[in-house]
Order: C-alpha cells, then structure tokens, then sequence
C-alpha cells in the first residue's frame, strides 16, 4: 500500500542539490539507512541514468529513478525528494524537481501503490503543489487527500 | 484485439507509468488494444503488433523486431502519447 510506502521518514524537501547524482544520493539516503536498499542499488541507480538517459524522467520536473530489484533490493520501499531549485537531470539537461526513488522487489508486488502515485502526479494542479511544497506534512496531506 | 508493449529499462517502473498513459489513449481514440509492459530485453521475443519506448531503447529494438516502433520521450505526458497513437496504423 502506498501509505506504508511513502511516509514522512522517507519524505525529503531540499532546497537545492549539486548535480542529479548528488539528488539520487540524498533520495536514498533513507532508505540506506534503514537497511532496505544497499549502496550497491544506489550505484545501480545511476549508472542506469548512465546508460539509458532521460528515459526516467517521466514527465517535466518528475524522474523515477530505479535499477532492477536483484541490483540490492533488501524490500520494497520508495522515497520521495522536492527540490526548490530543479537540477539537470542525465544526459539531455531536463530539469527534475521530484525524484520518486523505486526499489522494487519484483515485477508486481508494487503496482498498486505505484500506479497510485503516478494518477497523483500526473494531475497538474496537484503536482505543481507538491513540487512547490515546504513541509513534509503538507506533501503528506497531498498525497493522501 | 492487437497486442502493444510498453518497454523500459527493467519493466518494473517507468514502462508501468507508460502503459497507464497508452490504455487511456486507447480508450480516447476508441482502438482496442491489450497494453503490455516489459523489459527491453524480454519484448525482443513476445512478438507485439506495435512497440513504445524511449528513443534510448528504440535505438536497442530497431533492427531486432519486426513491429513498428513509437518513440515516446516522456512516458508520462498524456498529451506525447496520445498525439503518437493518432498517426499509428494497426
């Protein structure tokens, strides 16, 4: 369920960050910390960046940064990061405000709450409002209106 | 009914989003279609009437399948995905 997924320990607001690699970090950094991913999935992250370009960047200003769930996938989990000043994402420079981490375990046991997140954030209204948010708790309440 | 892939990376993420986008075009533009999502290397053998990918992946496919592939810059964008389907023959 989305709600056991994005929760305010895994919510981050960042006024801005040096490069997008430095924005895959801070997104996992919690995710790390608990234990659910390891550094070898964050590497994995990036290097996918790397390889296939903007692909991941699904709409403007929103990425979904993920590798494959055998690159260090400890259990399914996401994180959520709002930056103030978007960063140039990969190869094509598209400006990327709100990273949505995935760390998938398989092919499906995350569909439900994935695709819940991506009808929020392909409402425009609501999107503007959660890249423009300050607090954690107001992108909460965003997200679970 | 014809067969249509969404194709990312791993088929865990970014294909889903895309897929999402692709049934509602479908509906709008009233084509009945069974909407996969997949891997770019698992759709090189599951045989789809028409493949949509990234312009990085389409680039991995050309040459290896036979169907016709669309090129989708941000899976996301509703408007990209729907403007692509209006010009694709089944």
């Amino acid at each position: 369920m989305l709600r056991d997924l994005i929760t305010p320990d895994t919510i981050q607001i960042v006024k801005q960050v040096a490069n997008w690699e430095h924005a895959i970090d801070l997104a996992a950094a919690p995710l790390v910390f608990s234990n659910r991913i390891t550094k070898d999935y964050v590497n994995a992250v990036k290097q996918n960046i790397h390889r296939n370009g903007s692909y991941l960047v699904l709409r403007d200003h929103f990425a979904l940064p993920h590798a494959r769930p055998q690159q260090g996938v400890r259990q399914l989990c996401m994180s959520l990061l709002v930056l103030g000043k978007p960063v140039a994402f990969a190869t094509e420079n598209t400006p990327v405000s709100v990273l949505l981490l995935l760390a998938a375990v398989d092919t499906d046991t995350h569909l439900k709450a994935l695709s819940d997140l991506i009808t929020l954030m392909s409402d425009d209204a609501l999107f503007e409002q959660i890249r423009h948010a300050t607090t954690v708790d107001s992108i909460m309440r965003l997200i679970y209106r | 009914m014809k067969k249509v892939l969404a194709v990312c990376g791993f088929g865990v993420g970014s294909s889903m989003a895309l897929k999402m986008q692709l049934e509602k075009a479908f509906r709008e533009l009233q084509i009945e279609a069974e909407v996969s999502n997949t891997d770019v290397e698992s759709a090189l053998g599951m045989g789809a009437d028409v493949i949509y990918t990234s312009p990085e992946f389409a680039q991995q496919l050309r040459g290896q399948v036979s169907c016709p592939i669309v090129e989708i810059k941000q899976f996301m964008n509703y408007q990209e995905v729907l403007d692509a389907s209006k010009s694709i023959s089944f």
